[in-house]
């Protein structure tokens, strides 16, 4: 009889497993994957029908990721990130449109152009993220100075506190990403002095009508010139570990990253006092915004079996839910782009970022909407060789400008 | 031992013929394929069968152009959707996969980022028409930019070998009411230092306390006197401080102290103009294809030697020479990651505190002979071993022959043991070769992130480069093929020199 019941249990099991819908879903942040992980299983308690299965490829998660939808075993939800990527999949015909969902309705309009192509939303935005400033308060109150809000203030800061013998900035030069993203947040910002709008400059040159050294490209120079000039002598060899630790351990006062950087900052020295502020690259503090944006989104794979996807977006429909958005700011720690949504548990800088961005608006992240190789190659590498010495400013802006018109042709039909 | 021909017939059914499947499958297959797919233009993403296409498009384009048969299989595979009026198919595998493509391929279909464009890849790599970080090339390397604050210091070295070696007799003395030597650098003279003479204005009663010039002014001001300055253009520069001084009422003393501020960053641009043109360096940029060679060449020659005398040393009989042996052999057990990680730490940290020298692996005169110099300690372990193989299979009684008949330690070495000793020599060129002209992890983990920068990018990471941040796989692929051809050619070539030299033995 006992037999016979773990027997029927066991199969009644099969059969339940049988049943649920098995999702796979994709994600490439790898800074905080157990809040993801967390959600994900609040979701399979509230689904039982519903099993997902998380797949991470740290640190190229985009190069298999196309290997995997070229071969046609995308996963059923993807994470992301926002603009070139999402408008990459959508036009060749990976995501499904979800311009109808309701849930996209829950979405702050100003988070939507980052996940629309051709006039439909293709993706879930998700967070928002700036780049800035993270400075560390008790430094600053050591040596009396206050968060810089012009381009003047942190050239002073940087002067008192390289007198004390403190590096400003802890560096990070080693990998091409973080001087990609400073040279695409000078250009952006820049552009705002010539009235560009940074949408409008994307499709110019797409169109072949403009050139990146549209704005003062003495100034994008210069200040990259300085960015290096105060960093500690062998930033060469710095990576993102020993930014953190550099900046964790006051060794440096400042850093230029994104907030994903502050938790991984906060975690190694709990006692760090943080705040975030924009890059100042103007002496008039009004035109200095923080580099803002949607930073990753959830889609839907086109190939999954209609169940599947039905299911798909069930989870995505189930992250708007007061319970889901919850978990999301307090477990994965990310901000959010729905309507309505309370960070404060995050802490110091991530209100700063929301605050300042609500009260002063921001600069998109250009980049993000700049073609995918343009961005991955001469805009990062380009910087990264500039400042070793190996490229001329002349020929980081030429190699933007060429790469940019070849790409623009690939996609004109 | 003879064998019946049945038994022989077994043999290669059971043995010879998995073998041949599992060859075809796993590696003259997707090969082939490769070899396809560096003959277009593909972008690594798009499928060559659309996922989802207008129903006028679908119609017109593939649809009308197909047999009856095809389109009746399509219909199985393409569904319509009436909500959006397109065709849509799920994702599609194997055989389904092939006949899809091979219909759309009769129909004449070919996605834009999926094109044949025969040998444009080829002729492109072998023309100079990939990217100039590709080929060995000279390119200046500029020490300064004119737009930036002077350096407050400069090594010392790096100032007089490089800058003051390259400037006229006027310059060097414009240079010396610039920069003072201090020790083992160059500093900038305090009164030269644009942030304290742009401070002369900024901390102006007006500006600071006062308010009544805006900031925008100052700044506009600041920096059309540092342009006239590059320029050594006097009237200018007097021009835009006259103009300053009569659209802002200022005080009489900080009227001076604009003129004097104005005059002191004027004065900067003359020197930062020759700074900027004279400390420059011409130097040479392996590129991709340069460091590939160079890598090659270092690390064979390199490891070779050095695992050669380690087996000699080891052939002998010191004690210790069992855990010698280990101990050498160690470093190949390890993997590339770890290896690249614990030389990470000794350039970073162990080194600059020994030698004193702060850049080791962020220097691009050095990170080339770093990799090299990690590579042959890693790869040496494995070629001692085989070294030792050989060695010891030579006989005793040749090299006692050979002392008794009065060689010494040299005549030995080179007249029997080098000789007895060339299939284990061919074994270890072949290997090194091949293994150093495709190396990608040692070099990926030890500078990969800033290898473009450096200029240590070999050539598989190059194609790994290509096909996945630049989204070039045809080109990519064409560049893999390549370096296949030429690992053939040069291991080919090797093989058959070495083969002869055995026969000569």
């Amino acid at each position: 009889m006992k037999r016979f019941l773990a027997l029927a249990l066991a199969a009644l099991s099969f059969v339940s497993l049988a049943s649920a819908q098995k999702l796979e879903l994709y994600y490439y942040k790898q800074e905080n994957q157990d809040g993801l992980k967390k959600l994900v299983a609040e979701f399979m308690k509230d689904n039982p029908g519903i099993e997902i299965n998380m797949l991470i490829i740290p640190n190229d998660a985009d190069a298999t990721m196309s290997a995997r939808a070229a071969q046609g075993q995308l996963s059923d939800i993807l994470q992301m990130q926002s603009y070139s990527r999402v408008f990459e999949y959508a036009q060749k015909g990976y995501l499904v449109d979800l311009s109808k969902e309701p849930v996209l309705g829950k979405v702050i309009d100003s988070a939507k152009p980052a996940v629309t192509w051709n006039g439909k939303q293709w993706a879930l935005p998700m967070d928002f993220a700036g780049i800035g400033i993270i400075y560390n308060k008790d430094i600053f109150a050591k040596y009396g100075l206050k968060a810089p809000a012009t381009y003047r203030d942190l050239e002073r800061i940087c002067k008192t506190l390289t007198d004390n013998g403190v590096t400003p900035f802890a560096g990070l030069l080693k990998s091409n990403w973080s001087m990609g993203h400073f040279i695409t947040l000078v250009q952006t910002n820049l552009l705002a002095e010539k009235n560009i709008d940074p949408a409008k400059f994307v499709a110019d040159m797409n169109a072949g009508k403009t050139s990146y050294g549209v704005v003062d490209t003495k100034k994008l120079f210069s200040i990259l010139d300085f960015y290096r000039a105060n960093m500690a002598k062998n930033a060469e060899e710095m990576d993102w570990n020993e930014q953190q630790a550099d900046f964790a351990n006051g060794k440096a006062a400042m850093m230029v990253q994104g907030l994903w950087s502050y938790g991984a900052a906060i975690s190694t020295n709990p006692k760090l006092n943080c705040g975030f502020v924009p890059f100042p690259i103007y002496n008039d503090a009004k035109m200095n915004k923080f580099y803002a944006d949607v930073d990753s989104c959830f889609g839907v794979s086109a190939q999954s079996s209609p169940e599947k996807r039905a299911a798909a977006l069930k989870f995505l429909a189930w992250l708007s839910t007061p319970k889901a958005q919850k978990l999301w700011v307090e477990e994965y720690k990310l901000t959010s782009t729905f309507k309505g949504a309370d960070v404060k548990a995050l802490g110091g800088p991530f209100v700063d970022l929301m605050s300042t961005v609500g009260a002063n608006g921001a600069y998109p992240w250009a980049f993000a909407a700049y073609p995918t190789a343009v961005f991955e190659d001469a805009c990062k590498n380009g910087a990264q060789q500039y400042v070793f010495g190996k490229k001329t400013a002349a020929a980081v802006i030429a190699d933007i400008d060429k790469q940019w018109a070849s790409e623009a042709a690939k996609t004109k039909k | 031992m003879v064998q019946t021909r049945s038994r022989r017939r077994l043999y290669f059914i059971a043995f010879v013929l998995p073998a041949l499947a599992l060859y075809g499958l796993f590696f003259a297959y997707p090969f082939g394929r490769g070899i396809a797919i560096s003959f277009t233009n593909w972008d690594g993403l798009t499928p060559r069968s659309p996922i989802s296409m207008e129903k006028a498009e679908f119609e017109a384009r593939i649809l009308s152009r197909v047999t009856e048969a095809d389109r009746a299989f399509l219909a199985g595979v393409y569904s319509y959707d009436e909500h959006d009026g397109a065709y849509h198919r799920l994702a599609l595998r194997g055989a389904t996969r092939n006949r899809v493509e091979a219909i759309l391929r009769r129909a004449g279909y070919e996605p834009e980022t999926y094109k044949r464009i025969g040998l444009k890849n080829y002729r492109d790599i072998l023309s100079g028409g990939v990217d100039a970080r590709f080929y060995p090339r000279r390119f200046t390397k500029k020490n300064y930019n004119e737009d930036a604050e002077l350096p407050r210091r400069i090594d010392r070295r790096e100032y007089e070998a490089v800058f003051l070696a390259k400037t006229t007799e006027e310059e060097r003395s414009l240079a010396e009411t610039f920069y003072r030597r201090d020790g083992e650098s160059y500093a900038l003279l305090p009164e030269r230092d644009q942030f304290e003479l742009e401070d002369r204005i900024w901390l102006l009663p007006e500006v600071e306390t006062e308010k009544t010039v805006d900031s925008g002014a100052v700044d506009r001001f600041i920096s059309a006197i540092k342009g006239a300055g590059l320029e050594k253009d006097h009237a200018t520069a007097k021009r835009i401080v006259s103009e300053f001084l009569t659209e802002h009422r200022l005080s009489e003393r900080s009227s001076f102290e604009v003129k004097a501020a104005a005059e002191g960053l004027f004065a900067l641009g003359e020197f930062k103009r020759i700074l900027a043109t004279r400390w420059v360096e011409s130097k040479l940029d392996l590129g991709v294809i340069g460091f590939t060679v160079f890598f090659a060449l270092t690390t064979v020659v390199g490891a070779n030697l050095l695992a050669f005398l380690i087996a000699l040393a080891l052939d002998t009989k010191i004690r210790s020479r069992n855990v010698l042996r280990s101990v050498f052999f160690l470093p190949n057990v390890l993997s590339m990651v770890v290896v690249a990680l614990i030389w990470s730490i000794v350039f970073s940290q162990l080194l600059p505190r020994i030698t004193g020298i702060e850049k080791w692996m962020g220097d691009p005169n050095k990170a080339p002979w770093l990799v090299s110099a990690v590579a042959v300690w890693q790869m040496a372990g494995y070629y001692m071993v085989i070294y030792l193989a050989g060695l010891q299979n030579i006989p005793a009684d040749v090299l006692e022959a050979a002392m008794i008949d009065g060689a010494g330690p040299w005549q030995r070495l080179r007249n029997v043991t080098l000789p007895l000793l060339v299939p284990a020599i061919t074994v270890c060129l072949f290997l090194s070769t091949a293994n150093a002209l495709k190396c990608f992890d040692l070099v990926y983990a030890l500078s990969g992130p800033s290898g473009y920068a450096l200029g240590t990018v070999p050539f598989v990471m190059d194609i790994f480069f290509d096909a996945f941040a630049k989204k070039l796989a045809g080109l990519a692929t064409a560049k893999a093929t390549l370096l296949f051809l030429v690992i053939l050619a040069i291991t080919g070539i090797q093989l058959v020199i070495m083969k002869r030299k055995e026969l000569d033995a």
